[in-house]
């Protein structure tokens, strides 16, 4: 299946800084993936990894620095008439992870179904029966009596089906879930997961789902990419990425998951830069909190290298690129 | 080279009186047009040294419970029936001076953001001086050497001290939190949902400071959070509270291997695994009940499996009767009408 939306040496930077001392936060670096319809790819960091950044991109919330978003093969930061716009935004749509913050408190749950729908066209009774078609959809029944409601009368997680609802009320074909369930109480974030599974395999659409937890990432996606202060450090299909991590902090990720199941592990806890983002040094940017750094890791920043069957982190050590290993190894060529 | 988070088994031996008694325990929200019942007959103990996790959703009155131990429950809230235990003490009878020197001398509280306990406007240190010397005649720098010798406990730089809080990041202001909350050596800290906000691996490294700590100074934590896999591995024994009532409570391990009550059931059931073959998980239908208008019966009963009106007999018990607190091996107790028959 080919990529339906893909993304090329996105990279997005952000200045920081007071009156005396500017910086540039790179806060998304040179970034490439593609969306497949039907298939779930998992966006996995933490704050400051960047992710989120790159989710607002997809959508055109933030323009990029440099690189190109595709879609359909046309690169969409060309797009400049607003029927071209309306119609990317029709297809590329958003989760938030607010489920009270991304809806309107004074507006009942019909408004918001409707209101995109009318953004797109449609008009009078073809409204209604939208409207009732996406509630039944994710679940939220009866309709007639959800319709009617406002959101300080849903709970949690039926505030995030809206907004689920919301998203697909124009029939995207890709969908970016930010951290959709972790406002959500527990006991409520396997019924949203299931959803979004549901969504995929019932509709085809691709999903890019932003989280900063793994074992929800491995539930509900196909692939995953790992981010580190604006870098993709690995990526590759979900369960091979997470059985046989390569990049350090893929390791540090994982073994830091609560898992009653397996037992715990100690980590190694480093001090570590938090702003290993803003005007980067060459070198790689885990180097100060990674177990496996040596002298190379601090002075040449390490490509993704594929290192297994589709599978590529960005590591020296456990990674190396052919290139680098002449590099350390260094012999005169004739 | 796996070393245990902390080694959660029970304390065979029971050491004399618990630390905090709570003694069926009742808060009401009471407002004018109406009264919600947020903790209902709650009764819990809390042994010297020993780390009980609180383990609840929203709404279920966790946080209340918490704040009646420390008695700083602000109206509309109030104490409306049964009493807190501290060392054998009425916290209630306690006057405004004995509270004074009971809140953070005998107990401590961590909450959730740092940001609701540290001044923005005064670097870390002065917050140190400030909170000592509220509590004990201390020379500032002896306070600010205390601070210090604090923040190396927690693992930070003592130079730290001159930081202003918004120039910590989340997880060290979590960690200084966490300092001040020792500072005084309390035989107990509530900590209600100390992690939630931060990030997974910051997570892992304030619950292992936290279990290292602990085994160290040996305080007891009550520790408040909806994420029952934290407290499974952290906790000697948890509790599991559901609309304003426990509904199961004993050692981690059990509850861990031998859940009995639905509700615990389906938390753990409500948790994608890391490794291992994934199937479907149920979680739990529906959603935590409106307190002000509580199911009858079991309040569990409407999202419940094993409620069903086949079994006549069960379902009417069910729905009209509140399930009591039994124990069904040493020390795991559960409130299900169901366990009882099963037992039976």
């Amino acid at each position: 299946m080919s990529a339906l939306l893909e993304v090329r040496g996105l990279s997005k930077e952000f200045p920081v800084g007071g009156a005396l001392r500017r910086g540039r936060l790179h806060a998304v670096d040179d970034v490439s993936f593609a969306l497949t319809p039907g298939r779930v790819t998992a966006l996995a960091g933490e704050s400051g990894s960047g992710k989120s950044t790159i989710a607002r991109l997809l959508v055109r919330l933030y323009a990029p620095t440099s690189g190109s978003v595709l879609y359909e093969g046309r690169d969409v930061a060309r797009d400049r008439r607003r029927r071209d716009v309306l119609r990317y935004r029709s297809q590329v749509q958003m989760i938030f992870q607010d489920p009270f913050g991304s809806l309107n408190p004074a507006k009942t749950v019909r408004h918001h179904l409707a209101r995109p729908l009318r953004i797109h066209g449609l008009r009078g009774a073809d409204v209604d029966a939208r409207v009732h078609e996406l509630l039944e959809t994710v679940g939220l029944v009866p309709v007639r009596h959800v319709a009617e409601k406002y959101p300080h009368e849903l709970s949690g997680g039926q505030r995030q089906r809206v907004g689920i609802a919301r998203a697909l009320a124009v029939g995207p074909r890709v969908v970016i879930a930010d951290e959709p369930i972790s406002m959500l109480d527990v006991s409520i974030r396997v019924g949203i997961l299931n959803l979004i599974r549901d969504l995929k395999d019932e509709f085809g659409i691709a999903f890019l789902y932003v989280t900063h937890d793994l074992a929800s990432a491995r539930y509900v996606a196909d692939d995953i990419l790992v981010m580190y202060a604006g870098q993709v450090v690995e990526q590759g299909p979900v369960d091979q990425v997470l059985e046989s991590p390569l990049h350090p902090y893929t390791r540090l990720l994982i073994s830091s998951v609560p898992d009653h199941e397996r037992g715990i592990e100690r980590i190694e806890i480093r001090k570590g830069s938090a702003s290993a983002a803003v005007d980067p040094a060459p070198g790689c940017r885990f180097a100060d909190r990674c177990p496996l750094v040596v002298d190379l890791c601090r002075r040449v920043t390490p490509e993704l290298v594929e290192a297994g069957p589709a599978q590529s982190a960005r590591c020296h050590v456990t990674a190396p690129s052919s290139t680098h290993r002449e590099d350390v190894h260094a012999e005169p060529t004739a | 080279m796996t070393a245990a988070l902390s080694s959660p088994e029970v304390d065979g031996a029971a050491t004399g009186r618990p630390l905090v008694e709570i003694e069926r325990l009742t808060v009401d929200y009471v407002t004018r047009s109406r009264s919600i019942r947020a903790v209902d007959g709650v009764s819990l103990a809390i042994r010297r040294g020993e780390i009980l996790g609180l383990a609840g959703e929203s709404g279920c009155g966790k946080s209340t419970l918490a704040n009646a131990v420390m008695q700083i429950l602000r109206p509309p809230a109030a104490m409306t029936g049964g009493r807190v235990l501290f060392a054998g003490e009425d916290v209630a009878l306690k006057s405004r001076e004995e509270l004074r020197k009971f809140r953070w001398r005998n107990v401590s509280m961590v909450f959730q953001s740092a940001m609701n306990a540290l001044n923005p406007v005064m670097r870390v240190g002065d917050q140190f001086v400030d909170m000592m010397r509220a509590h004990e005649r201390i020379s500032k720098s002896r306070a600010l050497a205390k601070g210090g010798e604090l923040l190396e406990l927690v693992g930070m730089d003592p130079r730290r001290l001159r930081a202003y809080p918004h120039e910590l990041s989340g997880g060290m202001r979590q960690r200084v939190i966490i300092a001040m909350a020792l500072a005084l050596r309390p035989e107990l800290v509530v900590m209600d949902e100390p992690t939630t906000a931060l990030d997974v691996v910051v997570q892992r490294e304030i619950l292992q400071q936290v279990g290292d700590l602990q085994r160290e100074l040996d305080f007891a934590v009550l520790f408040i959070t909806h994420d029952l896999s934290l407290l499974l591995e952290l906790a000697h024994r948890v509790a599991i509270m559901y609309a304003g009532e426990i509904v199961e409570s004993g050692p981690s391990a059990r509850l861990r291997d031998e859940p009995r009550h639905p509700y615990t059931v389906g938390l753990l059931q409500s948790f994608p695994p890391l490794h291992g073959s994934i199937e479907r998980l149920a979680g739990i239908p529906g959603s935590p009940p409106d307190l002000s208008a509580p199911p009858s019966g079991c309040r569990f009963h409407p999202r419940c499996p094993h409620c069903r009106t086949e079994d006549a007999v069960l379902y009417a018990r069910q729905t009209t009767e509140l399930p009591v607190l039994r124990e069904v091996a040493a020390g795991h107790e559960v409130a299900c009408h169901l366990a009882e028959v099963n037992e039976a």
